[in-house]
């Protein structure tokens, strides 16, 4: 179960109950409600995803974590989440996600990375593939045989692709000697200062 | 980020104060005396992450020479780096004068890309990008094969 920041309170009452709720006289305007569901189930991260209209098979979606401070800063905390297909198979893939704009001056910082690779291998040992995406992940091909990526495999924040500094472009990058395809389930925390507005735009 | 005995001399950010460490950018210091044809480049090199950091400080001018102005030359390299364009910052009879002792000299260069983008802007070049970095990553598979 999820438990509120010290610097925030929990404003809740029970699962399936739907009593009256009376906010508190000591809210302002940083008052955000946590859900009863929200911290029932631990709720992390966007799971809002939305479908793109030019990128076949791409979802992708961000959403607002609880904040964390560091030293003497406070940060908010978002999550990027996408899920893409990397096919019909090629030799390499630069795949756009989309953009992440926030207020200006402000550059964010990516601090988790639990994106997922995976590949079928029906005629390898069987069944799915699914690993960290890096150098090595498992990617497959017409084979339906897994084998490890063996050029490039990240993912890329590029600030600097044609808009001002505080767009952020994120793409999917993967290269391999021989054609390959998989999936990918992108799963990503950034920070930035406190009260910084953001603004995702599927590609 | 600077070590203990390095100072930033020049930072270099975009027209609102932001830092632009993906920038790739030369940059030239000159002094320009009176009665001389030419300014003396005393100082020159790569910005690297957004800044120039130096363990010494802007040189002294000459004692001897009168100086008419100081001037640092910041110049963006070619692609990715060309959405911002080359600046020159001049001071009249001295030395650069730092703006600020953690930023140094701020060179603030204009932004010649798409401003206040709209989405469909975004998604247009969201497109073009992830197609210039793919022809990157196959030209330099190409190198390796060649």
């Amino acid at each position: 179960m999820a438990t509120p920041s010290s610097n925030e309170q929990f404003v809740g009452i029970a699962p399936k109950v739907d009593l009256t709720e009376r906010g508190s006289n000591l809210t302002n305007d940083k008052r955000q409600i946590y859900t009863y569901a929200e911290l029932l189930a631990g709720a992390r991260g966007a799971t809002n995803l939305e479908e793109s209209t030019t990128t076949p098979g791409l979802f992708a979606g961000v959403s607002k974590m609880t904040p964390m401070t560091v030293g003497t800063f406070e940060y908010d905390v978002y999550n990027l989440k996408a899920i893409a297909q990397l096919r019909p198979q090629a030799s390499s893939f630069v795949l756009q996600i989309g953009d992440i704009e926030v207020s200006l001056g402000q550059n964010i910082f990516f601090i988790a990375n639990r994106t997922n690779i995976e590949a079928v291998d029906f005629a390898g040992t069987g069944g799915y593939a699914n690993n960290p995406i890096n150098f090595g992940a498992m990617v497959d091909d017409n084979t339906d045989v897994a084998r490890p990526i063996d050029t490039l495999c990240y993912v890329n924040q590029d600030n600097n692709y044609g808009l001002p500094p505080e767009n952020n472009g994120m793409f999917i990058v993967a290269e391999d000697s021989n054609p390959f395809e998989c999936d990918v389930y992108v799963d990503m925390d950034f920070i930035i200062p406190v009260g910084s507005s953001v603004e995702f735009t599927i590609s | 980020m600077p070590t203990t005995n390095e100072q930033v001399l020049i930072s270099v950010k975009d027209e609102q104060g932001t830092l632009l460490r993906p920038v790739e950018a030369t940059f030239a210091v000159e002094y320009k005396y009176k009665d001389e044809a030419t300014a003396e480049v005393v100082m020159e090199g790569d910005v690297r992450r957004g800044t120039v950091l130096r363990t010494t400080d802007f040189p002294s001018a000459s004692a001897e020479k009168e100086l008419e102005f100081s001037e640092i030359k910041v110049t963006p390299k070619a692609a990715p780096f060309e959405f911002y364009s080359a600046k020159i910052r001049r001071f009249d009879f001295q030395i650069p004068v730092k703006d600020s002792e953690k930023a140094g000299v701020d060179m603030k260069l204009d932004f010649t890309g798409i401003n206040k983008p709209n989405k469909e802007q975004i998604r247009a070049t969201l497109a073009d990008a992830a197609q210039t970095k793919l022809n990157a990553i196959q030209a330099k598979a190409k190198g390796k094969t060649a």
